[in-house]
């Protein structure tokens, strides 16, 4: 019990040290998804949140949440771990893991069973055109794809997005 | 630290599955049964007399709809089919309605016939195939009406709780025009489950037959039936599916859409007499062989019997029986 308390202590106060490192900005974005596999078809356009977190070292990781209507409502919530150039022009790279949740096509199985939800995609998304100031960036055309199961393909893309460094 | 809860509380939320609930079997079995009343040699001869009197037929007038690919709006026919699809049913002891809805050129002829339930007979099922057809139609919809005629023969031989309701829309290929007038005449009210067919017949083994519909994927064989649902109708297709599967009826695909359907993507789910039916919120399936996306003769002069496959269409023909007798409610 002592050992794992320690571990807490220790973790937490890696973490709040960590911190004092990272730029954190609450991001709006535009957002567009066609997903695609033998079991779920889902699409759509929407507008999405998220808050991104930006290591000294350009380590860089994002959680966003994006609404999205074309195939009934459905919901994307992803997460990224990339690496983003310093400077003002701040282009980027990320591996993400993207899960959809919501109205979509369903192909059923040869017993009637719907397929698991969430559907789910791994890929990696760039951001060629992102700059970035100290209060913030302005980032257009972000383009995602990733694959998921039963054959799943999916392709993002965020015409705009914008945030504010706290 | 702030942010270790709210990203704790991120994965949680994302990789918290949801599961949908276990589906009623319980009626599985006595429905296969009445399936098992199917007499699959008469299906094909059923095809062949509505190609066959099609071809005598004058076309329907097509002021307002111009011919163009894959629509020859002025070799379409119905009168002909009417008085067969009519006949039919008087031959197996059932009264047959032609209910005409509009006036002019472009009435719609539907034909109706109903095998009263017994201890619910204000709840019907409705049983939907349309008659008109370009050229001969085997496929289009010859395959869907010989179908409904068997399982109008099969049922007869049981009692259900619901009603049976067959209708044979007509006009459906100038844009569902006989089951839309049938709708909105308020003719559909007391319709609590609906199954309807267009193209029924059409099967091939052969990879790379079977086309993704509007980007929806399908699989690359084009050798089943798609069961086509929407919110209100997913219980159905999920227990049509899984009872055709299972018990060995027919190769079924169900796929289930969005809430009426009525989305940029599954509008393509929608092309038939089903529509009003998913857009009225009535539990409605819809059976297809998937049309242009899988038979090349789709609309076409070589829309004949021969291009179409027995067996696939006697299988669906028993699955569709079956179906019938679940929704029905088969009385021991």
């Amino acid at each position: 019990m002592r050992t794992l308390l320690l571990l807490l202590f220790l973790s937490g106060s890696m973490a709040a040290a960590a911190q004092k490192m990272i730029a954190l900005t609450p991001f709006l974005q535009q957002y567009g998804i066609y997903y695609s596999s033998d079991r779920v078809t889902s699409d759509g356009l929407g507008v999405g949140v998220g808050i991104h977190a930006l290591h000294k070292t350009g380590v860089a990781g994002q959680m966003d949440v994006n609404l999205f209507w074309g195939c009934g409502n459905a919901v994307s919530t992803r997460l990224a771990l990339g690496y983003q150039r310093k400077g003002r022009w701040t282009p980027g790279a990320y591996a993400t893991m993207n899960l959809l949740w919501g109205q979509r096509i369903e192909a059923l199985d040869a017993e009637g069973n719907p397929p698991a939800m969430p559907a789910w995609a791994a890929g990696i998304r760039v951001t060629p055109l992102k700059f970035s100031t100290p209060h913030g960036f302005v980032s257009a055309l972000e383009i995602g794809a990733g694959l998921g199961p039963s054959k799943a393909v999916s392709l993002e893309v965020s015409i705009l997005s914008a945030g504010i460094t706290f | 630290m702030r942010l270790f809860p709210l990203f704790s509380l991120c994965l949680l939320v994302m990789f918290t599955g949801c599961k949908k609930s276990e589906m009623d079997r319980s009626g599985f079995e006595r429905a296969v049964t009445v399936a098992g009343g199917v007499t699959t040699d008469s299906i094909m001869p059923w095809v062949e007399r509505l190609v066959a009197v099609r071809a005598g037929d004058s076309p329907v007038d097509n002021t307002g709809f111009s011919p163009g690919h894959l629509f020859p709006s002025d070799h379409l026919t119905r009168n002909a089919s009417v008085g067969l699809v009519a006949h039919a049913f008087e031959s197996m002891g059932y009264d047959a309605d032609t209910v005409v809805l509009g006036e002019g050129p472009q009435a719609a002829y539907n034909v109706v016939a109903e095998w009263r339930g017994t201890t619910r007979p204000d709840e019907v099922v409705l049983v939907g195939s349309h008659l008109d057809a370009f050229y001969g139609g085997a496929d289009d919809n010859g395959s869907a009406v010989a179908a409904m005629l068997e399982a109008a023969r099969a049922v007869r031989k049981h009692h259900f709780a619901r009603t049976i309701r067959f209708i044979s829309f007509d006009l459906e290929e100038f844009g569902s025009i006989g089951s839309t007038r049938y709708v909105q005449a308020g003719y559909a009210g007391d319709v609590k489950a609906a199954i309807v067919m267009d193209l029924v017949g059409y099967a091939s083994h052969e990879p790379g037959s079977q086309k993704d519909v509007m980007g929806i994927r399908m699989p690359d064989v084009g050798d089943f039936l798609l069961v086509l649902g929407n919110d209100d109708s997913e219980e159905i297709t999920r227990q049509i599916t899984a009872m055709g599967n299972s018990y060995g009826l027919s190769k079924l695909l169900g796929m289930t859409a969005p809430g009426d359907g009525g989305y940029f993507l599954s509008e393509a789910f929608m092309r038939s007499d089903h529509a009003l039916l998913w857009y009225n919120g009535i539990p409605a399936v819809f059976l297809t062989d998937g049309a242009n996306f899988r038979n090349p003769n789709y609309h076409l002069p070589s829309d004949l019997p021969a291009t179409l496959d027995p067996s696939f269409l006697a299988g669906n023909t028993r699955a569709l029986t079956a179906a019938i007798a679940l929704l029905a409610e088969v009385q021991p």
